[in-house]
C-alpha cells in the first residue's frame, strides 16, 4: 500500500500543477491525492487515468512514506465507505482492514482508490477554480469550501451537496 | 554696428559666391530671411559668428560645401570664405575669415586654419589692414565681445537659456560703458602694488630698507584684503541668490499648505497599504497553510460518521499490536531473531509467543486495526474544529486587511485629486532645508572672513602709520604725497561715479527691460536685474517682491525683453551723449539684433507682440524665419521689411539665396 511512485496523468496532471504550483493552494501534489480520494468519495465522482496528453506530475514513494498514516487513513475510509462494488458492510469492512498483504485483492482497492483520487481532483479543481480568477477569489472560494464542511451534518448532506453545486455554478 | 552686407563663399550649404546686402533705412529696418526646416537658416546666423571669432556650433568642423567636397580630386584646393562689412563708431570695416581645404584622396579635405582679416576705412577715405592678433582682437571686441554676441547673434530654440548663462557682468558693463569706468578705478585703486597709487608710494620708499620692507609688507596685506573683498563679494551674492530661492519656495509652500497637507496624507496612506499588503500576503500564506493542514480531517468528517456506524458492528478485538500484520511476525519468525536481537527457534517459547501474536493480527484478526482506525477517526474529529478555528481567524484578518487597503486606495485616489497638477512640495521643503544649510554656511563663511578682514584692515593701517613716521620730510617726498592725495581723490570721484552710474544704468536696463515685456506681456509679473545682471520674474505678494515660476512661453519673452533692453539702452546711451559730464565716457553704439527662428517657442499672440516690439528697439533687425512663423509676423512687422530674401533649397547640400518680392 502507497509503496511506489504514483503519476497524475493528462488533465489530472495539469490541474494538479494548476491547484499546487499557478494558484498556491495546495502546498504539494500529495495534498491534492489524497483530498482527491476523499472529495471523489464524498461526491460519489471517480474517474480513469487520462491519457490524452503526455503531461505528468508525480508523487515520489517517499512523500508517501511520509504521509503513510494520513495515506491509509484516507484509505480505508474510502474501503469502507465505497458502495459502488455492491459489497455487503462486512465485506467493505475485510476490504479495509483484511487486504493489506493479499496482494492481488490490494491492486485491485489501489485501482479503486486512484480512480476516486482522479474523480475528486476534477471536483475539487472545479470547485475552486470556477469563476474565479484573482488570489482574492480563490482564497474566498477555499474559505466557502471549509465553511460549507463546517456546516455539513450527515443528514442534510445530499442536499447540502446539490445546494453548494448550484451556488457555485451560478456565483 | 549697422550690418551693410555679408558674402558667402563655399560656407555649407551656400556653394559659389552668394552676397546679400541688409536693409540699412531707418524706417524699414529689417531685413528678412525665409526658408524652410534644414534650408540653412542657421548656416547663415551661424556665418556671422564665424567671421567675427572663428567659431561655430555646428557637430561638423567641415565647413567647406559638401558637394564641392566630393568633387574634389587630390592635389585641389578650395577655400571657404566669409566677409561682412559693417559700420561701427562712424568707421566703416571689412572683416573677413577664410579657411583652406586641400584634397588628399577623392572626397577627403583637410582644413587649414582660418585666417581672419579687417581692413578698416578711415573717414577721409584712407584704408588701414590690421594684420597684428591683438589689433585683432581688440577691434572685434570693441565692435562686439564675443561673449555678447549670444545676445545679438541668436537661436530662438536657445533662447530658454540665456538667463542661466554664465557670467556675463564684464560683457554687459563693456556694452554698456561702464567697462571706461571701472579700467579707471582700477588704474587708481590705492589699495593695489601696480596701480597709479602703489607706484607713487613705491617711489616714496625707494632708498629707505626699512620703508621698503614694510612697503613690501603692506602690499602683501593688501593683496590679501583684495581677496578677502572679493570673497566677501562671492558671498554676499551667493547670499543674496540663495535667499532670493528661499523667499520664492516659502512662497510656493504658503500657497500650496493644502496640497502639501494632502502630499503628507497621501504619502501616510501609501505607507500603510504597503504595509497591510504585505500584511495581508502573510495572512493569505498563513490561510493556505492552515488549510493543508485541514484537508484531511474536514473533507474526512462527512465520512467519518458513516464508518463508525458501519464499524460498529463489526467485532473488535484489541490484543494486537497497532499498525502491525501477520505479514511482520511471519518475517521475524523466518529471519529467526527478534527486532530486540533475541534469537527465535521453531518451537521454542518465544515462537511460541509470536504464533499467539499472529492471531491477533490482520488478516486474521482485525480488531487491533479498527480500534486504531477508529483512534485515528476520533482524533481527526476532534483536530478538524481547532483547524477551522484557526481558518476562520485567518480569514477574518484577511477581510479586514482587504477593507483597509481598499479605504488607503480611496484616499491616495482622492487625495491625489487634489494633489494632481500642483507642485510637490515635499520636493519644495527638501530644496528648502537644503538653501537654509546653505545661507548658514555662507553666513558663518561671511562671518569670519570679516573677522579676518578687520585683522588686515588693523595692521595695513599700522604699516602705514610706520612708514609715515619712518621717512624723511623731504621735498621730493612732500611732492610724492601731494600726488597720492590727488591720485585718492581722483579714485574716489570715478569710484562715486561709477557706484552712481553702474547703478543708474543698471536700474535704467531693469526699467528699460519691463517696459518692453509690459509691451509683450499683460499680467502682474515684472523682471529684476541684479548687480550680476541675472534676470528673474517677481510678482508682488503682501508688499514683497516674490520670484515666481515661468512658463516656457513667458520665459522666452523675458529673454526677449532683456536683449531687446540691452539693445535698446545702448542705443539710448549714444543718443543722449553730452559734453562735459561723464556721460561723455561713457558711450556705445547702436547694435542690430540678428535672430535665427526667433519664434520657434513662441505662440501666435508672442510672435505678434515680439514683432511690435523689435523694429523700435533695434537700429537694425535680421531676423532668418520660417513661413509658418512669419505669417503672424508678417501682419505687424511687414510694413518695416527693408529687404526680403528667400532661401531656395535645392537638396540637402545645396541652398541658393534670392531677392523676395
Amino acid at each position: 500500500m502507497f509503496s511506489r511512485d504514483y503519476e497524475f496523468w493528462g488533465k489530472h496532471a495539469q490541474y494538479t500543477k494548476y491547484l499546487c504550483n499557478d494558484l498556491h493552494i495546495f502546498e504539494r501534489y500529495i495534498d491534492v491525492y489524497m483530498s482527491g480520494a476523499l472529495m471523489g468519495l464524498i461526491y460519489g465522482r471517480t474517474a480513469k487515468r487520462d491519457i490524452s496528453n503526455k503531461d505528468r506530475a508525480a508523487i515520489l514513494t517517499d512523500t508517501f512514506v511520509k504521509e503513510k498514516l494520513n495515506c491509509q487513513f484516507t484509505y480505508r475510509l474510502v474501503m469502507l465507505l465505497d458502495e459502488s462494488m455492491g459489497l455487503t458492510k462486512s465485506q467493505r469492512i475485510d476490504r479495509a482492514f483484511r487486504d493489506d498483504t493479499n496482494e492481488e485483492a490490494m491492486k485491485n482497492n489501489m485501482n479503486l482508490f486512484n480512480s476516486y483520487v482522479l474523480g475528486g481532483v476534477e471536483v475539487l479543481f472545479e470547485k475552486i477554480t470556477s469563476n474565479c480568477t484573482t488570489e482574492e477569489e480563490h482564497i474566498d472560494r477555499v474559505n466557502e469550501v471549509v465553511n460549507y464542511f463546517k456546516n455539513y451534518n450527515e443528514k442534510g448532506f445530499e442536499e447540502k451537496q446539490k445546494t453548494f453545486i448550484d451556488k457555485l455554478m451560478s456565483s | 554696428m549697422l550690418l551693410k552686407y555679408i558674402k558667402l563663399k563655399n560656407f555649407r550649404q551656400y556653394r559659389g559666391e552668394q552676397m546679400v546686402e541688409f536693409s540699412c533705412d531707418p524706417h524699414k529696418n529689417v531685413t528678412v530671411f525665409l526658408g524652410e526646416n534644414t534650408s540653412g537658416k542657421t548656416t547663415l546666423v551661424q556665418s556671422f559668428k564665424w567671421v567675427l571669432y572663428g567659431s561655430v556650433t555646428f557637430p561638423s568642423d567641415i565647413l567647406l560645401n559638401i558637394e564641392l567636397l566630393k568633387e574634389m580630386n587630390p592635389g585641389n584646393s578650395e577655400q571657404v570664405e566669409v566677409e561682412i562689412s559693417l559700420e561701427h563708431d562712424k568707421t566703416e570695416y571689412c572683416i573677413s575669415r577664410t579657411q583652406n581645404y586641400i584634397c588628399e584622396s577623392k572626397g577627403d579635405a583637410n582644413p587649414s586654419f582660418s585666417t581672419i582679416k579687417i581692413i578698416r576705412k578711415m573717414g577721409d577715405g584712407q584704408t588701414k589692414i590690421i594684420t597684428d592678433k591683438k589689433d585683432i582682437e581688440s577691434t572685434i571686441n570693441k565692435i562686439l565681445p564675443k561673449d555678447l554676441s549670444n545676445y545679438f547673434f541668436f537661436d530662438g530654440e536657445r533662447i530658454e537659456s540665456i538667463s542661466r548663462d554664465r557670467d556675463i557682468t564684464d560683457a554687459v558693463k563693456g556694452l554698456l560703458g561702464l567697462s571706461t569706468l571701472e579700467n579707471a578705478i582700477d588704474h587708481l585703486k590705492p589699495s593695489r602694488k601696480d596701480t597709479v597709487y602703489g607706484k607713487f608710494r613705491e617711489s616714496l620708499v625707494k632708498g629707505d630698507e626699512e620703508a621698503e620692507k614694510i612697503n613690501k609688507e603692506l602690499e602683501q596685506k593688501q593683496d590679501e584684503l583684495d581677496e578677502i573683498e572679493i570673497l566677501i563679494f562671492n558671498v554676499d551674492d551667493n547670499l543674496k541668490h540663495y535667499n532670493a530661492r528661499k523667499e520664492v519656495l516659502e512662497g510656493k509652500l504658503r500657497d500650496n499648505q493644502e496640497v502639501s497637507k494632502a502630499q503628507k496624507e497621501r504619502e501616510i496612506n501609501e505607507q500603510s497599504k504597503i504595509r497591510d499588503e504585505e500584511r495581508l500576503q502573510d495572512r493569505n500564506k498563513m490561510f493556505i497553510r492552515n488549510f493543508n493542514t485541514y484537508t484531511i480531517s474536514g473533507f474526512a468528517r462527512p465520512l467519518i460518521e458513516k464508518a463508525q456506524k458501519l464499524l460498529k458492528s463489526a467485532e473488535v478485538d484489541n490484543k494486537g499490536i497497532p499498525h502491525m500484520d501477520a505479514s511482520s511476525i511471519d518475517f521475524i519468525l523466518k529471519k529467526g531473531q527478534c527486532v530486540c536481537g533475541r534469537r527465535i527457534r521453531h518451537g521454542d517459547e518465544a515462537y511460541n509467543n509470536l504464533l499467539e501474536q499472529r492471531r491477533y493480527l490482520p488478516p486474521q484478526s482485525i480488531g487491533i486495526a479498527i480500534q486504531q482506525f477508529t483512534n485515528d477517526m476520533e482524533q481527526c474529529k476532534s483536530s478538524v474544529e481547532k483547524h477551522e478555528e484557526n481558518i476562520q481567524s485567518h480569514y477574518k484578518d484577511i477581510l479586514e486587511l482587504r477593507s483597509n487597503i481598499r479605504e488607503y486606495e480611496d484616499n491616495i485616489y482622492d487625495l491625489s485629486e487634489i494633489i494632481r497638477g500642483k507642485v510637490d512640495t515635499v520636493k519644495i521643503e527638501e530644496e528648502l532645508l537644503e538653501i537654509k544649510n546653505k545661507i548658514k554656511n555662507e553666513e558663518q563663511r561671511k562671518e569670519n572672513l570679516n573677522i579676518e578682514k578687520a585683522e588686515c584692515s588693523t595692521l595695513i593701517k599700522l604699516y602705514e602709520k610706520e612708514i609715515g613716521e619712518h621717512l624723511l620730510a623731504s621735498e621730493k617726498n612732500k611732492k610724492i604725497r601731494l600726488y597720492m592725495e590727488y591720485t585718492e581723490e581722483l579714485y574716489e570721484w570715478f569710484k562715486n561715479k561709477y557706484d552712481v552710474q553702474g547703478e543708474d544704468i543698471r536700474r535704467e536696463l531693469e526699467k528699460s527691460v519691463n517696459e518692453i515685456f509690459n509691451k509683450m506681456y499683460h499680467g502682474q509679473r515684472k523682471i529684476l536685474i541684479d548687480n550680476r545682471y541675472r534676470i528673474d520674474l517677481y510678482t508682488e505678494f503682501q508688499g514683497e517682491n516674490i520670484k515666481t515660476d515661468e512658463s516656457k512661453g513667458l520665459e522666452t519673452v523675458k529673454n526677449f525683453a532683456f536683449i531687446c533692453g540691452l539693445v535698446d539702452l545702448a542705443r539710448k546711451k549714444v543718443n543722449k551723449r553730452t559734453n562735459g559730464d561723464i556721460e561723455d565716457v561713457i558711450r556705445t553704439e547702436p547694435y542690430p539684433l540678428i535672430m535665427d527662428a526667433p519664434f520657434s517657442n513662441a505662440d501666435e499672440k508672442h510672435v505678434k507682440s515680439i514683432s511690435r516690439v523689435l523694429p523700435d528697439i533695434a537700429e537694425q533687425v535680421i531676423m532668418v524665419v520660417m513661413e509658418k512663423d512669419w505669417r503672424y509676423a508678417e501682419e505687424i512687422i511687414g510694413s518695416k521689411v527693408g529687404m526680403e530674401y528667400i532661401l531656395n533649397k535645392k537638396s540637402e547640400t545645396l541652398t541658393d539665396i534670392t531677392k523676395g518680392d
